[in-house]
Order: structure tokens, then C-alpha cells, then sequence
């Protein structure tokens, strides 16, 4: 089955090459890349690049991760839907296959997949997964209620896959995550932790219930 | 269409430095495509050269020195659609090259000649009849801020099948040229900045361009230390071609090739801490390296082949012949 991958992409764009080593030789439908509004240097590159690879760039206006990537989904062809970070690099070729082979209607396919006890939910990491359009909307996607760019978004999306029946299932695929790249610098910022905490607490408002998991 | 290629070196093609070599590659070029190809540079005269070949078009570069400017005026006066395709800064610069010591940047390259080295005038207003093309955008910008014309711009290719990726010697540099004792080609400031450290580097020169492309092959990184506003730099393609990872200075043509951190590293001219620094760098991030190698590589197959140059200058041939 043809997937689309989607990307969120802002600024960094010393990450593009091993981006583009990603993608080279794995056989996608559509490629997006959703440019959370870059500097116009970064934004440049991306067309120059991606288009160069058969991909498409979307420039937004506002950097906003999850909303992005349900954009990606809403533009996207095909039903199979894969969201990956830019911040990755390949070990093995084959990854895409990979990952997606396993991908059916209620089991979704992720390179990381954990149990948070103390959320009480299983949790597929948001940096490599693949998903049925249908069953990610039949659960309604990502709450927009949830600040970026600090987390709860996605475990809350687990939350209610996992409560609607979905099953995460953990692929050893031949990619791997350049972890703090972007994360890191948000993470230096007292504001960042503020979001985080308010994230939290409409965590546990809505009854999901379980603690904060970092 | 039969194309006449001019230039002024008084040698063959392909036994000089990298606009030489060209001369010899764009002829393959437009071969492949179809296209009937002379050379001239200089064995009698180009009236005659004309008289027997009867060029539909004619294909002037580096035609400064040793010939003289007469071929071409005569070009113009007989009304013989042609273009120039200028290397380096001669119109307007005494010296060529914009160059100032090799220790100093020339105002030329972000501002305007102040005439230190003044050219005669004459060459100017000659070439400025002419239908005139630059090697990259950033020496167009140059050149129009100089008072020199620039009608288009068109980037070369190498020959892949050449330069290829090959088995790479692990953490390998190397580096290039024709005429690498050049002042302007930066070799003494690469020197200066790994004279204290464990790097190694090998200077590619003087050997035939099949041993270059072998040695490159084989090359892991390359650096191109130019400190001059190349008009492209064919040395960094052919490194790129070869599947190098590259590091050069920050200086026209090789912006024009190099996306910083994607298709290699840009470094400020004239800085050897800077080029050291970027060789560690490489050096100690293989991952990085290895894909952003890839990537110039793939870069290269796409819009720097020869037959994507030879279709380029076709273009504009038309452009010149027909207006389009």
C-alpha cells in the first residue's frame, strides 16, 4: 500500500542531509514536508531539496508541530499515513517497508513503542510511526487544546488510541533518532516548563488520570 | 547546429587548468547531443576558422590574453551570433582575479572596484558588445556591479562517468588544482591551518585528469581552499562527483555549488583555524559527512552532469540566436 510521510520541519537545516539519505531508495507515494514557518534560508533548502527528491514542502505560517502533521494527514492521498521527524538517521536501508508491512485497520507501527505505567497507557514514540488515516481520525487526531510545543499531546493521543482497542507495535527498523537536537534548546527555557506543566494539568483534567511521564 | 568554441590559451583543449578543461567537456557535451564541434585558439585565423567550419554559432571563452581581443571585435563586426563566456574578472580587474594580496579582501567582490589594478577600458567596452555569460549568479551580481554586462548565467557539469564514487580510503583528505602554487587558489592558508595537527592532506596536481578522477575516487574528504571569487570551480564539482565530502571557502562559485551543512561545508576564505575546524569536524561526525557527501553527490547527477550543462548552453544559444 502507497504511504504519505509526513514531516514537520523548523529551521536546522544541517539536518537535511542525513534526511535526505533517509528517504533516498525507500518507496513513498507522497512525501510532505510541513515547513513550521523557517527562516527563509532553511525554507530555500527544503525546496530546493525536497522537490529535488519528488517531495512537496507546505510553508505554514506558525510552528506548530502537531497541528502541522494533521495537516500533512488532511492533504495526504493515501490512507496510509507515516509521521516522522526530520532529526533522523538511516543505519539500513529497507525502513519504510519496514514499517509500514505491520500497519492494518486498529495496529499502529512505531520504531519506539513503551509502557508508561504511571500515564497508564502504552505510548508510541511520535518520532517514527505509521497509522491508518481512518483510525487516526476515528479517535479525532491530535486535541489542539494541548500548547506547543510541550509534549501530553501525544500521550494523550495514545491514551485514547489505546482506549478505543488500538494496538502499538514496535518495528526494529533501520533508522534511528538524533535525540535533543530540537528538543534540547525548548528544554533551556523556563517557558518551556511552563507550557509543560499546563499541558499536565489538562492532562489530568480530563480524567486520563496517571502522572506526568517525561 | 554547429558550434565553433573559441578561446585564447594558444594550446589544445584539456592541457591547461579547469576552463581548459571545460573546453574539452562541453565539446563532449553538445557532441553527445547531437551538435558538430570545432575548437579554435589561435592556428590562423578565426575569419578562416569560420570560412571552413561555417559555425551556426560561435562560443568564445578566455579570450584575454595571448590572442588578444581582434577575434572577437571581428565577431561583432561581422555580425556572427556568438557569446562570451567570461572566467574570472579580467574586463574590469588589471589583476583578473579581484584579488589584493592574498591576505586581503578585494572591494570588487561586495562592493565596487576601486580600481587598484585598473583593466585598459577598452576591454570593457569591447566585451560589453558582446552577449556575455557568467558561471554563477554570485559573479554575475559582480559583474553587473562593475559595469560588465551579464546576460545569463550558466552553471557547468563534469563528466560522471569520470567521476564517480569509489572505495574510499577511511578519513582520507585531499585537495586540487591545476595550477596549485596560484596564490589565489588558497593552498598556503590550508597549509597554515594544519601545519600543528595529525591532518594529512594530499595535493592532487599535475597529473592527467584520469589520475585525478582515480585519486578522487578514492578521497574521502575534500577541501577547496580558493581565496579568489571562482567564476565556478570545477575542481569542487569533480570532488562532489566523486562522492567527497566537501569543505571550501565561502567564495562565489563555490556558494553557488555548496548548501552549507547539506552538500558540504562553507568556510570564510582566508581562514585556516576555519578549515582546520571543518576538517575536525568531518572527521569526528562520520555520519554527517557520509550524508552530506551523498547528498552532493545525488546533487551533482541531477543538475551537473555534462549533458545537463550542454543542455543549458543550448538554451541559451537559442536565446541568443532567435531571441527566446
Amino acid at each position: 500500500m502507497a504511504c504519505s510521510i509526513i514531516v514537520a520541519w523548523y529551521n536546522h537545516p544541517e539536518l537535511l542531509s542525513n534526511f535526505l539519505h533517509a528517504m533516498d531508495g525507500e518507496e513513498f507515494g507522497e512525501l510532505f514536508v510541513m515547513d513550521n514557518a523557517s527562516e527563509p534560508d532553511t525554507a530555500a533548502l527544503l525546496d530546493k531539496h525536497i522537490t529535488a527528491i519528488g517531495g512537496k514542502v507546505v510553508h505554514r505560517t506558525v510552528n506548530l508541530q502537531t497541528e502541522a502533521i494533521v495537516q500533512g494527514i488532511d492533504m495526504a492521498a493515501n490512507e496510509l499515513i507515516v509521521s516522522v521527524n526530520n532529526d533522523i538517521i538511516k543505519t539500513r536501508s529497507g525502513w519504510l517497508a519496514e514499517l509500514t508491512a505491520g500497519v492494518s485497520p486498529g495496529v499502529w507501527c512505531g520504531a519506539e513503542v513503551h509502557d508508561l505505567s504511571k500515564s497508564k497507557t502504552a505510548f508510541i514514540d511520535g518520532w517514527c510511526w505509521a497509522a491508518l488515516r481512518s483510525d487516526f481520525r476515528s479517535i479525532g487526531g491530535y486535541d489542539p487544546e494541548f500548547e506547543e510545543p510541550a509534549y501530553w499531546a501525544d500521550i494523550d493521543l495514545c491514551w485514547r488510541a489505546t482506549q478505543a482497542g488500538i494496538r502499538f507495535q514496535q518495528v526494529d527498523i533501520g533508522l534511528k533518532h538524533i535525540k535533543s537536537v530540537t528538543s534540547k534548546p525548548m528544554q533551556d527555557d523556563p517557558e518551556f516548563w511552563n507550557v509543560f506543566h499546563r499541558n499536565e494539568q489538562r492532562w489530568l483534567a480530563k480524567g486520563q488520570g496517571g502522572k506526568g511521564e517525561t | 547546429m554547429r558550434v565553433l568554441i573559441v578561446h585564447g590559451e594558444r594550446r589544445p583543449p584539456g592541457e591547461m587548468g579547469g576552463a581548459e578543461s571545460l573546453l574539452r567537456d562541453q565539446a563532449k557535451a553538445l557532441k553527445a547531443r547531437g551538435h558538430d564541434v570545432a575548437w579554435w585558439y589561435g592556428q590562423g585565423t578565426l575569419e578562416q576558422a569560420c570560412n571552413n567550419f561555417q559555425p551556426d554559432f560561435v562560443h568564445v571563452m578566455t579570450i584575454h590574453c595571448y590572442i588578444g581581443m581582434g577575434p572577437l571585435e571581428w565577431l561583432q563586426e561581422q555580425k556572427i551570433p556568438h557569446l562570451m563566456h567570461v572566467q574570472d574578472y579580467w574586463p574590469f580587474c588589471g589583476g583578473r582575479m579581484l584579488m589584493r594580496g592574498f591576505d586581503e579582501p578585494c572591494p570588487a567582490v561586495t562592493g565596487l572596484c576601486d580600481q587598484c589594478q585598473p583593466a585598459p577600458k577598452e576591454l570593457l567596452d569591447i566585451t560589453n558588445k558582446s552577449f556575455i555569460v557568467a558561471g554563477n549568479e554570485h559573479t554575475a551580481a559582480i559583474y553587473r556591479r562593475n559595469g560588465l554586462r551579464c546576460d545569463a548565467v550558466v552553471e557547468l557539469g563534469v563528466d560522471t562517468e569520470m567521476f564517480k564514487q569509489g572505495e574510499k580510503k577511511p578519513c582520507s583528505v585531499c585537495t586540487s588544482a591545476a595550477f596549485a602554487a596560484a596564490g589565489w587558489k588558497g593552498m598556503h592558508i590550508l597549509k597554515e591551518g594544519i601545519v600543528d595537527s595529525d591532518i594529512d592532506v594530499t595535493l592532487i596536481t599535475g597529473v592527467p585528469r584520469e589520475k585525478v578522477a582515480e585519486m578522487l575516487r578514492a578521497a574521502d574528504i575534500y577541501v577547496f581552499p580558493s581565496i579568489y571569487e571562482e567564476t565556478f570551480g570545477l575542481c569542487l564539482c569533480e570532488a562532489m562527483a566523486s562522492g567527497c565530502a566537501c569543505i571550501a571557502t565561502d567564495v562565489a562559485g563555490a556558494r553557488a555549488q555548496i548548501d552549507h551543512n547539506v552538500t558540504g561545508m562553507l568556510v570564510p576564505p582566508r581562514n585556516p583555524d576555519a578549515l582546520r575546524d571543518a576538517i575536525d569536524y568531518m572527521l569526528t561526525h562520520p555520519s554527517h559527512k557520509e550524508s552530506m557527501a551523498f547528498v552532493a553527490r545525488k546533487h551533482v547527477e541531477k543538475s551537473h552532469t555534462l549533458d545537463a550543462m550542454a543542455e543549458r548552453w543550448e538554451a541559451v544559444y537559442e536565446k541568443v540566436l532567435h531571441g527566446v
